[in-house]
């Protein structure tokens, strides 16, 4: 069962693998105890701990980018948005919403009604949302991890609206 | 009910709040490693959880400041509560006490 613990961050094996490994030791091997250890590798990769990440230096010298990115710490276990930080990112949701709007109208007005439009019309709104989430589930993220969780589901939402005007 | 801010808040463990709570209730008598700690809270909780929830608790519980690793004997780490994790245990069984209260009475009442 001990091998399971390859499944786990290299910073987080170094810091808790030989306690884990001591603590497994005395256990009798269970499919209970092996689902407990992926979800916690899964937990460990998501949520990296300053206890780990300390380590995170690694003698070799290897960027941790991957626990780096996924600080995401799983929404609602990040810093704590304040009432202002949701104020915020409900202005930028709402005000976004209604930019997208006039944008469409705007657009129709000028162009008229075409495919793209109309499906940007049902799809796009979905973008200020995920970008006034910088004030809360992502905050206190790098940008790096907030260019990456809103602009690629921005990207695949855009996708989905150009696949289904064509 | 008024939380103390300078106290650090167990709730932000989400899930692993009440493994760390029970953590933290098991190293109050001393230092212990993470098998005596399975043991003490199976005792006194009639609660067993698996290793990789006792260490995801522990990692954070470290983290946070509440505990800290002894020297390594065996290559098993005691830990031991920090004066910051003693305040964050007090607060929040004081909190706990504070509805345990309330609830007993508004049975009595009831």
């Amino acid at each position: 069962m001990t091998w399971l613990i390859r499944l786990y961050p290299p910073a987080w094996r170094r810091r808790y693998g030989e306690e884990l490994a001591e603590l497994l030791a005395t256990q009798p091997t269970s499919f209970r105890t092996g689902i407990d250890l992926v979800a916690g590798a899964i937990d460990a990769w998501f949520n990296p701990q300053s206890s780990t990440t300390a380590v995170a230096a690694d003698p070799k010298g290897t960027p941790a980018m991957i626990p780096k990115m996924l600080q995401l710490r799983g929404f609602g276990h990040g810093t704590t948005p304040t009432v202002a930080d949701s104020i915020k990112s409900a202005a930028v949701t709402i005000g976004g919403s209604l930019a997208v709007v006039l944008a469409i109208w705007w657009a129709r007005r000028v162009y008229g009604n075409n495919p793209y439009l109309e499906s940007f019309a049902v799809t796009l709104w979905i973008v200020p949302m995920l970008i006034g989430m910088s004030f809360t589930e992502l905050k206190g993220r790098s940008a790096l991890v907030k260019a990456v969780f809103i602009g690629v589901p921005s990207a695949i939402v855009v996708a989905i609206a150009m696949v289904n005007a064509g | 009910m008024a939380r103390r801010d300078d106290v650090a808040d167990l709730e932000e463990f989400g899930r692993f709040a009440e493994l760390a709570l029970l953590i933290l209730v098991s190293l109050a008598d001393g230092p212990k490693h993470g098998y005596a700690i399975t043991e003490d809270v199976a005792d006194f909780a009639g609660v067993r959880f698996g290793p990789g929830s006792l260490y995801g608790a522990i990692a954070r519980l470290e983290s946070r400041g509440l505990i800290e690793a002894l020297e390594a004997t065996e290559r098993r780490n005691p830990y031991r509560l920090t004066a910051v994790g003693e305040q964050a245990l007090s607060a929040r069984l004081a909190s706990m006490q504070a509805v345990a209260n309330v609830g007993q009475k508004r049975l009595a009442h009831a």
